[in-house]
């Protein structure tokens, strides 16, 4: 069943969120947090008589972003209407690019599982965010809208990939790829809430291509393909042609629900913005933009096997979120041990954020602060058993390493003499253990795990090991 | 303006059009419409027959490009109220509207 050809191709909607002002008025780009429509001028909302005006900004970091993906810029770009009627859209038109838009013909290259492989890019345009739709309730009950307008006419990027991708995991890997650029060059920031979002096509070999729309996080991307696929195989498999038509993820049920016929044969009636006139983009600015491109996830990758030793894989994890690269980078700077401080972030760090469902930046201690309980580790005052755990309540807390340390009593027992008091201890309780040990190896570590749990798990693990098994050893000669 | 020739709007057409732009339209006005709307791009296939080979599209009527401006925060943001006031029916300082998936 796996074998049957699958194909996704990909639309993804980026806000410029580093702008100061929406695309074509001076509203302020923050809108979030702020009271419903309070962050709109006539201009924006589309009101008679109101002109927009390109931002200079927003067409320099299209720019980059398309040059970071390796596109062809044109060197004429013309702003259009999109025409439909939907509350999202007060003037009920999106400006919004169609022929010549900004560049075209690009490539990403992803990796799933070690293997390498070219996604292309379609083209890159600019466009204007639509308002922000508030259901009373669940979508589903919701009896009508509430309508936003703070967020209509923020600028946005979107970039339409080639049906490249096969798999789930590799539409996933692409988003995080294109998420990790964006925040390299500094033109997005993934971690907002719907500053990303996509569409995906998607068809199996035997249906018609089907259109998900409405998801409203790079996360739930997988999910909601994983979904479709499922769905798509079962209709083929009952012999049931799957259709061309647009479906919604509904991210509260985790399904994808057709809609109306009507909803998805959408006639947009392209024409050229008369309110705006093209622009032409020069060589120098190109050349310009170029020059000025920072290091990027692939070539950063790179250097990170380089200089500090770690493995392609160890690289690619850390670039996978520019923050978290930034973050090692600076504990290494401090704490100068590669292979130790990269363990600790994309193991240890990188599974106490994804559990908490938190980002780098929401941390409430630098990398500073790592490094000293790093450092104690390297004193040997602690275990790296127990720097796990402090790790864990710096995450939780903010506190610093050192007073969790002392507060909590953490300390590393490697006395040969007090461990041995507490392997006394477990030999005694354990009886039947300790039998069963002197006939079956493994066992040796069961009773290793108890005496490190009498001791809260602060002796050294190896050095308990190391009685534990020097005991048993002398039981067993007794024995003969 | 004979009948005899091929309209360019059918009333099939016109009927598109007028979901598309959400105009419910009356039997006699879909009539007058339908004369008015054939008329008018009659009168502009006359633009069909100029050789424009090779000529470039224009985009603009005005030859002028990249009018452009500096990415700062300016001053004429609506306050709620003046956001709202010409809304018909509204709830909490949003624009209430009818659901549609």
């Amino acid at each position: 069943m796996s074998d049957i050809k699958v194909k996704i191709g990909l639309e993804c909607h980026c806000q410029m969120t580093s702008l100061k002002t929406k695309l074509f008025c001076r509203c302020p780009a923050d809108y979030r947090g702020k009271p419903p429509n309070t962050n709109v001028c006539p201009t924006c909302l589309g009101l008679p008589g109101s002109l927009p005006y390109l931002n200079r900004r927003a067409v320099e970091e299209a720019i980059k972003v398309a040059l970071a993906l390796n596109c062809k810029i044109n060197r004429r770009m013309v702003f259009y209407r999109k025409n439909y009627f939907y509350p999202d859209l007060s003037k009920n038109f999106q400006i919004s690019q169609y022929d010549y838009p900004l560049a075209v013909d690009g490539q990403v290259t992803i990796n799933v599982n070690g293997t390498d492989k070219v996604i292309r890019i379609k083209r890159v345009h600019i466009e204007e965010d639509p308002g922000r739709i508030v259901y009373k309730g669940s979508i589903e009950s919701s009896p009508y809208t509430l309508v936003d307008y703070n967020r209509m006419g923020i600028a946005l990027l979107e970039v339409v990939t080639e049906p490249d991708m096969e798999t789930p995991t590799e539409a996933k890997a692409f988003l995080q790829e294109l998420r990790s650029i964006l925040e390299h060059l500094d033109v997005s920031d993934g971690s907002l809430e719907g500053s990303m979002r996509c569409d995906a096509n998607i068809s199996i070999e035997g249906g018609s291509r089907v259109e998900i729309k409405n998801i409203t996080s790079f996360k739930e991307v997988e999910r909601a393909l994983s979904y479709e696929i499922i769905r798509q195989r079962n209709l083929l498999r009952r012999g049931v042609q799957v259709k061309r038509e647009t479906r919604h993820w509904d991210e509260v049920r985790r399904v994808t629900v057709a809609l109306r016929a009507k909803e998805e044969e959408m006639d947009y009636r392209y024409f050229p913005e008369p309110d705006l006139v093209p622009i032409e983009i020069a060589d120098e600015m190109i050349k310009k933009i170029k020059e000025q491109l920072p290091e990027l996830p692939a070539t950063r990758r790179i250097r990170l096997v380089k200089q500090y030793g770690l493995t392609e894989y160890e690289a690619r994890v850390l670039t996978s979120d520019k923050h978290l690269a930034d973050f090692f980078e600076k504990l290494v700077s401090i704490h100068g041990n590669p292979k130790i401080d990269c363990n600790l972030v994309i193991n240890e760090l990188l599974r106490l954020l994804n559990e908490k469902n938190i980002g780098v930046r929401d941390l409430k201690f630098t990398p500073l602060e790592v490094s000293e309980l790093l450092r104690m580790v390297d004193e040997g005052t602690i275990s790296w058993k127990s720097a796990k755990y402090v790790l864990r309540k710096m995450v939780e807390t903010g506190e610093h390493p050192r007073k969790i340390v002392e507060i909590e009593g953490i300390r590393r027992i490697a006395s040969i003499e007090e461990i041995e008091k507490y392997v006394d201890m477990v030999f005694e309780k354990y009886r039947e253990d300790v039998e069963e040990a002197l006939r079956e190896p493994k066992v040796v570590h069961k009773l290793v795990g108890e005496v490190l749990k009498e001791t809260k798990m602060l002796a050294d693990p190896k050095i308990t090991f190391q009685i534990v098994s020097k005991r048993i050893e002398k039981l067993r000669e007794l024995k003969k | 303006m004979g009948d005899s020739r091929e309209a360019i709007i059918t009333p099939e057409t016109l009927e598109y059009l007028s979901e598309l732009a959400r105009l419910r339209l009356t039997e006699s006005e879909k009539k007058i419409i339908l004369r008015d709307l054939n008329r008018i791009l009659e009168y502009f296939s006359i633009i069909d027959e100029v050789e424009v080979a090779d000529v470039e599209p224009a985009f603009h009527v005005l030859n002028v490009s990249n009018v452009m401006r500096e990415d700062e925060v300016g001053g004429d943001s609506l306050t709620q109220g003046e956001t709202l006031a010409n809304a018909g029916h509204k709830e909490e300082g949003y624009i209430k509207a009818p659901r549609m998936v």
